[in-house]
């Protein structure tokens, strides 16, 4: 497939029907509103369902009936929305079915404004909804990779059985870039789940519930989904170390576009001579702490930045420990940062 | 027929090309004689950067100049956030104010109205930048009655890297649907294939061909093509076909880009 010029909401609506979906419910919101816009436009073109639902509540109810049937289905809200989600988001995990959804951050708490932020990383990566449950959580830091952690987070969903948050800030969702759709799958090319409720003929039938009474059933399926986020946390940590050459003066963490604000303010702090690295979480959960760990060991100082008042650090600063001190810069309710800011702020901890 | 790269021929500037000088846009552009220029097409099709370059060159061969941020579609990347250069340009910029100036609400302000009432009955220059799609466009069916359609010209710009306006059906259809919105006849096309970054002048030809072959089906002149500044191209020659071409300068930028450019800075005086 050629490069398209695309803006982030609709390569992830794209990337969502070449993974092989055929089914979005959802309910608008900025600053994403271009993907159930796109997908509204586009399933009716593949023979897919568009459902725009009567609330959040409601479509997130919609994912569950769909996944429990065993198709691949998908939703996007952006932060109000996806707290009106909880419900669903942890019935689903309850139950153990393989739902997408996709969350473009706006300012908050409450209904906030409509530029960008990252203050979700709690709800995404700590529970949101009630009970012990873990959503596997992807952040994109580019419009390419909004894509391709798309496609790849229905593969995840459905080998984990289990719900996938892509947590990207509104920027994401909204500015544009040569985009390609590296893989093409067709629904009918997907593996049966033969644990999904398909009409039970000629077979037993299949149960899809989150509700146990009995306490020591309860208490084994909770054990056994802690399993399952153990494997994640073996098999599916992802990163990227970016201008780490041996040893640096400072280290950045950072996610989605402020990593790539940083990118730029690392070859600004390079002609004034400061040697800066910056480690980037694509998984945030699971949190690629380890290689964190090995990667600040090269680094002199750590500085963390979000567009938040400071919720990554938390699971920074548990993987480095008290002694580690860790720097952060965080811009909130819809300001970003400039990559001068972060040069001015790098340079008052490295001089 | 897709056209090669090699059958291009794009005469470079043989000097900086300030306006006036060397730029082949400047008499297509004076002959849009009409003195409101309204800009709509597909949703992202890049109407914004174009209308804010037009703002500028116009503004910088001595024309008073308006612009009017009417898109009521995207909440971001919009031309009011170039508020601070419009005014260092002297540019006059309608758009909402206050806590107004981030929604996005489909309104257009009493005083925006006024404003715009004015530049027009002094003649100005006046540049609407319109949400995309037909969505987009219906904006322009509220201020029908302070705008005398002959004395607008309705720009549709193309960009056939789009998704929904990658061939000639479509893109005629979403033509039709933005005129019945508009209530207006579109009368230019404006070629603007790109990729950001990644545009080579395959890029742009395949698009100029492709909007030639719209022009042909809808009798309407196909009027310059936009083409991002650093590629260096003065003049589109290609099988057949001579435009001009709209350096684009992308002003609107993300905030990963230094120094950063019209992406939310505070607005210090409204």
């Amino acid at each position: 497939m050629a490069k398209k010029l695309m803006k982030g909401c609709e390569a992830i609506g794209e990337a969502a029907i070449q993974a092989g979906c055929r089914h979005f419910f959802g309910y608008p919101i900025t600053p994403q509103n271009e993907i159930p816009e796109y997908m509204s436009a586009r399933l009716p073109q593949v023979g897919g369902m568009f459902v725009q639902a009567e609330s959040e509540v409601s479509a997130s109810n919609m994912l569950y009936g769909a996944a429990g049937a065993g198709i691949r289905c998908f939703t996007s809200s952006s932060s109000p929305g996806i707290s009106l989600m909880q419900e669903g988001i942890s019935y689903i995990a309850g139950a153990e079915l393989p739902v997408v959804f996709v969350n473009i951050m706006r300012g908050g708490p409450g209904l906030g404004g409509i530029l960008p932020s990252q203050s979700d990383y709690f709800q995404s990566t700590k529970g949101g909804g009630h009970g012990d449950y873990r959503l596997l959580c992807l952040a994109p830091s580019t419009v390419q990779e909004a894509a391709d952690l798309v496609q790849e987070a229905f593969d995840l969903a459905d080998k984990y059985r289990n719900p996938v948050m892509i947590l990207g800030d509104g920027l994401i969702g909204q500015m544009m870039e040569p985009v390609e759709f590296k893989k093409v799958i067709n629904p009918e090319d997907l593996p049966e789940k033969p644990w999904a409720t398909t009409g039970a003929k000629g077979r037993k039938p299949n149960v899809i519930n989150s509700l146990y009474l009995d306490p020591e059933d309860l208490e084994k399926h909770n054990w056994k989904l802690v399993k399952k986020y153990e494997e994640m946390a073996k098999n599916e940590k992802r990163w990227e170390v970016f201008n780490l050459d041996k040893k640096a003066d400072i280290l950045f963490v950072a996610y989605g576009t402020v990593a790539r604000i940083i990118k730029t303010a690392i070859e600004v702090l390079k002609e004034k001579g400061v040697n800066a690295a910056l480690f980037r979480p694509i998984t945030l959960f699971p949190f690629p702490g380890e290689a964190l760990e090995e990667t600040a060991a090269k680094c002199k100082h750590v500085f963390v930045s979000e567009l938040s008042t400071g919720q990554m650090i938390e699971d920074v600063k548990y993987h480095l420990g008290k002694e580690r001190k860790v720097h952060f810069y965080g811009r909130v309710g819809g300001m970003v940062m400039t990559p001068e800011e972060l040069v001015e702020e790098t340079l008052k901890i490295v001089k | 027929m897709i056209f090669s790269i090699f059958n291009f021929q794009f005469p470079r500037r043989s000097a900086p090309g300030g306006p006036g000088g060397f730029l082949s846009i400047i008499p297509a552009l004076e002959k849009l004689d009409r003195p409101i220029t309204i800009f709509v097409g597909h949703f992202g099709s890049g109407k914004t950067e174009i209308a804010v370059n037009l703002a500028f060159l116009w503004q910088s061969i001595g024309k008073e100049v308006t612009i009017v941020d009417l898109d009521l579609i995207k909440p971001y990347f919009r031309c009011r956030l170039l508020r601070e250069d419009f005014k260092a340009r002297v540019i006059r910029l309608v758009a909402p104010g206050g806590e107004k100036f981030y929604a996005d609400l489909p309104i257009l302000m009493p005083e925006a109205r006024g404003i715009l009432e004015r530049s027009l009955a002094n003649n100005e220059r006046v540049v609407l930048d319109v949400g995309g799609d037909d969505l987009g466009a219906r904006v322009l069916g509220s201020v029908r009655d302070i705008i005398d359609r002959s004395k607008a010209h309705l720009l549709f710009v193309v960009n056939t890297m789009r998704p929904f306006a990658e061939d000639e059906q479509a893109i005629i259809k979403k033509l039709d649907q933005i005129e019945a919105a508009a209530q207006m006849k579109v009368t230019g096309l404006v070629a603007n294939s790109h990729l950001m970054d990644e545009t080579d002048l395959g890029v742009v030809g395949e698009g100029v061909e492709l909007a030639e072959r719209v022009s042909k089906a809808t009798s309407i002149p196909l009027l310059f093509c936009a083409i991002i500044s650093h590629l260096g191209a003065e003049t589109f020659r290609a099988g057949g076909i001579e435009l001009p071409v709209m350096p684009i300068v992308r002003h609107i930028l993300p905030p990963f880009t230094s120094p950063p450019k019209g992406f939310l800075r505070p607005p210090s005086v409204v």
